[in-house]
């Protein structure tokens, strides 16, 4: 259960207990004391502001949540600082691959397979799918914490369906 | 629909399957949580952002507050509106409080702004320079008054009065029109105003010299007759 009473204590108090865990993200990605700091605090504004998408009474999504937020926010204010090079501007506008169907076979442990899948996929692909299918952001919204475009949230989306695609089609074809 | 469009929607579902246990599970390579060292300027920054939100939560509830209080005001408003129109006993005087004119009384300004001295008056009396031509039967001269600059005039038939007075030309005289019909009217050619409301009835009306005011429990009729065999000689 989400809660909305009094959600500024609610923030304030997992912000706090997580700081740390915030600003060692941000500084990872920024490599600098002052940006992480300032990642920190943004990443505090922008859990108010998404407030009513905050698992509150789940510590572990609650985690998983202000990591995903912590590590966009700094990349969001690297890019924007443009000292961030590995940007995947490169491979943003290649086509998606649309496979035959036929090729792909879903069984019992096709679920569990996803769940490794997603965990083990670049942050850059689950990060939105996550947003958008468990925090309920729109894109927009995500597009914002992401400091990116509609289209590419979009693009980014579709993108990690197409590698859990590719994924269970090339450990379809292992297994035969 | 194509196949496609089958796998993708099975995709979604298993998405749908995936994501709450992903979810569930701390995430892989997060770093361990260290001392951060973040100093008092940086406290001081995160409490400026929570106290900011702090603000906005504030004026959002009072702007909510603010709107249920007009919304029960208007409410009691229209239900105390409602009770007071529906008694009869209240309903005249709200709406006569409503509708009443604000004017209490009215001024006839009078050209001529010469005083008018106490002996002019007494020469208008002295020398019988007042013809009163018609008084409504029954009615007798109960009483006179010369008073500075008008005289004065009192008629009685034991029930009912009126009185004559006649002020020389003075800058404005008042009458009392307050909750009073209004009419105005030519006699014998001098423009005059009647005026009636529960308490009496007056005319008043102007020459280039004088004002004559008629006043009294007496109907209109005899008013206006008595107002047109007023003489001043």
């Amino acid at each position: 259960m989400r809660k909305k009473n009094d959600y500024v204590s609610n923030v304030e108090r997992l912000y706090r207990s997580h700081r740390a865990l915030i600003y060692k993200i941000a500084y990872e990605i920024l490599n600098d004391e002052a940006w992480a700091k300032d990642a920190s605090q943004e990443t505090l504004a922008r859990m108010l502001k998404y407030h009513d998408k905050l698992p509150f009474d789940a510590p572990v999504e609650a985690k998983n949540y202000i990591a995903r937020i912590a590590r966009n926010t700094s990349i969001d204010i690297y890019n924007k600082r443009k000292k961030y090079n590995n940007l995947a501007a490169q491979s943003e506008n290649l086509p998606i691959a649309d496979n035959p169907v036929e090729e792909l076979y879903i069984t019992k442990e096709t679920v569990n397979e996803i769940v490794e899948i997603i965990r083990n996929m670049d942050t850059k692909y689950s990060d939105p799918l996550r947003f958008h299918k468990i925090d309920k952001l729109t894109v927009e919204e995500i597009a914002e914490i992401m400091g990116v475009s509609v289209r590419t949230v979009y693009y980014r989306i579709e993108k990690a369906r197409e590698l859990i695609k590719d994924e269970l089609r090339k450990r379809g074809a292992d297994n035969d | 629909m194509t196949n496609k469009d089958t796998f993708d929607k099975i995709l979604d579902s298993l998405l749908d399957e995936a994501l709450p246990i992903v979810e569930s599970m701390p995430d892989k390579n997060l770093p361990e949580g260290t001392d951060a060292p973040f100093t008092e300027e940086d406290e001081r920054r995160e409490r400026a952002i929570l106290e900011k939100e702090r603000a906005a939560l504030r004026a959002v509830h009072v702007r909510a507050y603010l709107k249920r209080a007009a919304v029960c005001a208007a409410a009691l408003i229209l239900l105390c509106a409602i009770l007071v129109m529906s008694v009869s006993a209240l309903r005249a005087p709200v709406l006569n409080f409503v509708t009443k004119t604000t004017k209490e009384s009215t001024d006839i300004t009078l050209p001529n702004t010469d005083d008018a001295s106490t002996s002019d008056a007494q020469e208008i009396y002295n020398t019988d320079s007042l013809s009163v031509g018609y008084i409504p039967e029954g009615f007798s001269l109960a009483e006179r008054d010369i008073k500075e600059r008008s005289v004065y005039l009192l008629f009685s038939n034991g029930t009912q009065t009126f009185d004559i007075s006649i002020h020389s030309n003075n800058s404005t005289i008042s009458i009392n029109t307050e909750d009073a019909y209004i009419e105005r009217m030519y006699i014998n050619n001098h423009p005059a105003l009647y005026s009636e409301n529960d308490v009496c009835n007056i005319i008043t009306m102007y020459d280039d010299n004088y004002v004559y005011i008629i006043e009294g429990t007496i109907d209109k009729d005899n008013l206006v007759q008595i107002a047109q065999n007023l003489k001043k000689y």
